[in-house]
C-alpha cells in the first residue's frame, strides 16, 4: 500500500499555523534495528534489502503480506534502515564492533540526513532529514545492541565509546582480555539527539533458546531454524545468565531512555512449543523478563513472582498479572510501554493488528487496543 | 474589490508558503540515495567521508521536548518523555540519585543470579546458583542445586554438573552433594584445587542435571583478575562547584583500561547516590575521582558526614573483570547543606 505524505489542505493549514505560532515542526523519523540471524551488511541480497524484508517477512503463513513499517508510519513520518551482520555464521557478540560498532555509525550517518543507503518503495521521500526527532526501534537481539551502546554513550560508563573486534573466532569467541581488541566508536554521537528508544521483544537479558543450544538440549527444532542458530557461537552471548546478560556491559545511566514492548502469546501452530522450553510467559521465544528488562534472572520463576495465574484443578488460567515495574527494571533509565499479546513474529512484522493486551505497572497507555507499530504511532 | 484583493493575497501567501516548506524540506533531507552500494558498511564509509564536510553535528533536539511541553493533550509517552528529561538532567551523567537502599546499583550489580526451570508440563522447578557472580583468583566457588515437587516443596534429587570453560572446554566432571540433608546440594570448589587446575580468567559455566527430573541448567560464573586493588585509602573534598569529591587509592599492578563506581549514603539504610568513573591507568597507585554532584545531595536532605558505602573496580576487557563489592565503611567531612552545590553543573 502507497502511502499519500501531505494533502494540499492540511499543508496549507499546517503552513498557517506555523506562521502564527512561529514555531518549527520536526518530522518522526524511525531508525530500524533489526533482529538475530540476518545478513544485514550486505544492501542487496538475492535482489532484496535485507534490512527492509526483516520488518515484512513472515516465518509464519498467518502473518504474510503484513509490514511493520507500512504500520508504523503516518503524516510525514520517516524512517531509517540500520543493517549489520547478525548471522549465526559470523559468530558476532553484541558488542562486537561488526554488530554495535556497525549500528551506532549507521545511525550517526542517518542523522546527518544523507540517506540510510537503502531505496525506501513509498510511493513519496521517507528518508530522515537531519532535523528530524529520532526515535529508535528495536527487535530481538537489536534491543541487546541499543542496550550495549546507549550504556556506553556516556562518559564514565566501562565501554564509552568502545566495541570490540574478536581476537579468536575458532575457539574461545572472545575479544580476549586485552584492550589490544578496542575499536572507537562514537557511541556518544550515535545517542546524541535520540529522544527515545524502543525495544520489541528485547533478549535484553538473553534468551532461554541460547541456553537451550550452549547447554545442547535443544528441542524445537523450527523455531531453533527461524530465530536461532544450531551452534553456541552465534548466540553464546544471549544466554540469560547474567555474566553474559548486557546489563553486565554499561553503567548507570542511558544515554537516550529505554522504552519496552512485550509480547506473550505463542507461536501459531506450536502452542506446545515455546511452552516447551520457556518457564513462564514469553513470545514465544524470550520471556517475558528478558524482554521489559525485568531485575533479577531472566529465568526466576515467572509462574510465582512475575505472573499470577488462578487455577482450576492445577491447571492455569486467566491473564498473567505483571508485577516489573519501573522501579524493578534490571537496566537504567528503561520504563515499560506495553505488553501485548504478540509473539516474537507478529512483533516485527505487524502480523496481529489488534492483539489484546494486560494491563501492566507503569504501562504507557497510548495507542491501547493496537499493534506494537500502532502503539509506537499513537503514542507520538 | 476589497474581498477580491484579500482572496488573491491569501492564495499567493499560501503559495509562497509551500514553495518555502518545499525547499527547505529538500534542503534538509538532501537526496534520497538511489544507488545502493553492495556492502552497507561501503555506504557509511563513502557517506561518512562526504557529510564530514557539510555537518559535524545533528540539530540539537531541545526543540521536541519544549514542542510536547506545549502540547495540551500529552500521550503517557510523550509525558513520560518530559519527565525523564527531568530526572535525567537534574544531575550529571555520572551520577544516579535514589533514596532507597534496595535501588543501589551496586547491590544489583552483584546480585545473585539464581536461576529457577520448571520441567515441561509440569510444575517441578530446579533451582540453581553461586554464592557470588563474579570470582577472583584465589576465591572458594561454591554452586548450590535444589529441585521442588508441584507444591514447591523442596525434594531430594541427585545431580551431576560439568565445568566448561568459556563454552568450548571441558574442565571436570563433578557430583554435588547434601551432607547436611537440607535437600539443598552443593559443590565446593577450593581456592588451592582452582590454582593446582590453573584454571585461567575468564567464563565458566556449570553445567548441572537434575537425574530425578531429568532436566538441566548452568550457573555461570567468571574469574578475574583486575590487576589493581583498592588500597584502603580514601579522602574527600569539596570542589569550587560545591559537588563532592571523594577519593579512592587504587594500587594498579598491570596498566590497563579501569571502570570504578560508588554509592553514597548518610547512614547505612539512607541512600543519596552513586557515581561511575573509567579510565585509563598505568601501573602504580592512583588516587581515583568519584564525584557526587551537590544538588543530588542537596536533594536528599541530609547533612554530612556523608559514608561511602559501596565501592567496587573493574578492569576492562571482554569479558569484564571484576573486583569484589566492598563496604569500605568511610566517613566524609562532616559538611553542611550550605556548602554544597544549588545547581547542577
Amino acid at each position: 500500500m502507497l502511502r499519500l505524505k501531505t494533502s494540499f489542505t492540511s499543508l496549507a493549514l499546517a503552513g498557517s499555523l506555523l506562521a502564527m505560532s512561529g514555531q518549527s515542526v520536526a518530522d518522526n523519523c524511525y531508525i530500524m534495528v533489526h533482529g538475530h540471524g540476518l545478513q544485514g551488511d550486505q544492501n542487496i541480497l538475492n535482489g532484496e534489502q535485507p534490512a527492509r524484508e526483516y520488518w515484512r517477512d513472515a516465518e509464519f503463513d498467518d502473518y504474510q503480506g503484513s509490514d511493520f513499517i507500512e504500520q508504523l508510519l503516518s503524516g510525514n513520518d520517516n524512517y531509517g534502515l540500520v543493517g549489520y551482520d547478525s548471522t549465526d555464521e559470523s559468530e558476532y557478540p553484541y558488542w562486537h564492533d561488526n554488530t554495535a560498532g556497525e549500528v551506532a555509525r549507521q545511525i550517526i550517518e542517518i542523522k546527518k540526513g544523507n540517506g540510510d543507503g537503502y531505496t525506501h518503495d513509498e510511493s513519496v521521500d521517507t528518508q530522515c532529514a537531519a532535523s528530524d526527532d529520532f526515535y529508535v526501534v528495536s527487535h530481538s537481539q537489536g534491543a541487546a545492541e541499543m542496550m550495549y551502546i546507549s550504556g556506553n554513550a556516556v562518559s564514565g560508563s566501562p565501554y564509552y565509546n568502545r566495541a570490540y573486534a574478536q581476537m579468536d573466532t575458532t575457539n574461545s569467541n572472545q575479544a580476549g582480555l586485552s584492550s589490544s581488541n578496542e575499536v572507537v566508536v562514537d557511541f556518544d554521537s550515535a545517542m546524541d539527539s535520540i529522544v527515545a528508544i524502543f525495544t520489541i521483544g528485547g533478549a535484553i537479558t538473553g534468551t532461554e533458546g541460547a541456553d537451550r543450544v550452549c547447554d545442547g538440549n535443544w528441542l524445537d527444532g523450527i523455531i531453533n531454524a527461524a530465530f536461532l542458530g544450531k551452534t553456541c557461537g552465534g548466540v553464546r552471548t544471549m544466554q540469560t545468565n547474567d555474566v553474559y546478560t548486557v546489563r553486565n556491559y554499561i553503567g548507570t545511566t542511558l544515554g537516550a531512555p529505554v522504552y519496552t514492548f512485550g509480547g506473550y502469546k505463542t507461536f501459531p501452530g506450536y502452542s506446545s512449543a515455546s511452552s516447551a522450553f520457556l518457564g513462564g510467559e514469553d513470545d514465544g521465544y524470550i520471556n517475558l523478563a528478558s524482554q521489559m528488562s525485568c531485575e533479577g534472572s531472566a529465568t526466576r520463576n515467572l509462574y510465582s513472582d512475575l505472573s499470577t495465574y488462578k487455577t482450576f484443578f492445577g491447571v492455569a488460567y486467566g491473564s498473567p498479572k505483571f508485577t516489573c515495574d519501573d522501579d524493578h527494571k534490571g537496566t537504567p533509565r528503561t520504563y515499560n510501554m506495553a505488553s501485548v499479546h504478540t509473539d516474537h513474529d507478529a512483533e516485527r512484522n505487524g502480523g496481529l493488528n489488534s492483539p489484546s493486551y494486560t494491563s501492566i505497572d507503569d504501562g504507557r497507555n497510548c495507542g491501547a487496543g493496537e499493534n506494537v507499530a500502532g502503539r509506537i504511532n499513537a503514542c507520538n | 474589490m476589497m474581498k477580491k484583493i484579500l482572496l488573491v493575497v491569501s492564495a499567493l501567501f499560501v503559495i509562497l508558503l509551500l514553495g518555502y516548506m518545499a525547499f527547505n524540506e529538500k534542503q534538509l533531507m538532501g537526496e534520497p540515495q538511489n544507488n545502493p552500494v553492495a556492502s552497507i558498511k561501503e555506504f557509511v564509509k563513502q557517506s561518512s567521508s562526504h557529510a564530514e564536510n557539510i555537518q559535524n553535528k545533528t540539530l540539537s533536539n531541545k526543540d521536541v521536548y519544549q514542542r510536547i511541553s506545549g502540547l495540551t493533550n500529552k500521550s503517557d509517552f510523550q509525558q513520560s518523555l518530559l519527565d525523564d528529561q527531568a530526572t535525567h538532567n537534574r544531575y550529571p551523567e555520572h551520577n544516579s540519585q535514589f533514596s532507597n537502599p534496595k535501588f543501589d546499583p551496586l547491590s544489583k550489580r552483584y546480585a545473585l543470579d539464581e536461576r529457577v526451570s520448571k520441567k515441561e508440563g509440569t510444575h517441578e522447578t530446579l533451582t540453581v546458583w553461586s554464592d557470588k557472580k563474579f570470582y577472583q583468583q584465589g576465591d572458594d566457588i561454591q554452586i548450590f542445586a535444589q529441585i521442588k515437587d508441584g507444591a514447591e516443596q523442596a525434594i531430594s534429587g541427585d545431580f551431576s554438573a560439568k565445568l566448561i570453560y568459556e563454552e568450548s572446554q571441558l574442565l571436570d566432571e563433578y557430583i554435588l552433594t547434601d551432607e547436611d540433608s537440607d535437600k539443598i546440594s552443593e559443590l565446593f570448589l577450593s581456592a588451592q584445587n582452582i590454582e593446582s587446575k590453573q584454571y585461567k580468567s575468564g567464563i565458566y559455566k556449570l553445567l548441572i542435571h537434575s537425574k530425578t527430573l531429568n532436566i538441566s541448567d548452568s550457573v555461570v560464573f567468571s574469574i578475574s583478575s583486575p590487576d589493581a586493588l583498592f588500597t584502603g585509602e580514601y579522602r574527600d573534598s569539596l570542589n569550587d562547584d560545591g559537588d563532592l569529591l571523594v577519593e579512592a587509592q587504587v594500587d594498579v599492578a598491570k596498566e590497563g583500561r579501569f571502570y570504578f563506581q560508588a554509592s553514597l549514603y548518610s547512614s547505612p539504610v539512607d541512600a543519596i547516590g552513586s557515581s561511575q568513573h573509567s579510565a585509563e591507568l598505568g601501573t602504580g597507585q592512583h588516587w581515583v575521582p568519584l564525584s557526587f554532584d551537590g544538588l543530588m545531595i542537596k536533594d536528599s536532605g541530609e547533612k554530612g558526614p556523608y559514608l561511602l558505602q559501596q565501592i567496587s573496580l573493574a578492569k576492562v576487557t571482554m569479558p569484564i573483570q571484576r573486583g569484589p563489592l566492598l563496604q569500605p565503611g568511610y566517613y566524609t567531612q562532616a559538611y553542611d547543606l550550605d556548602q554544597l552545590a544549588t545547581a547542577s553543573n
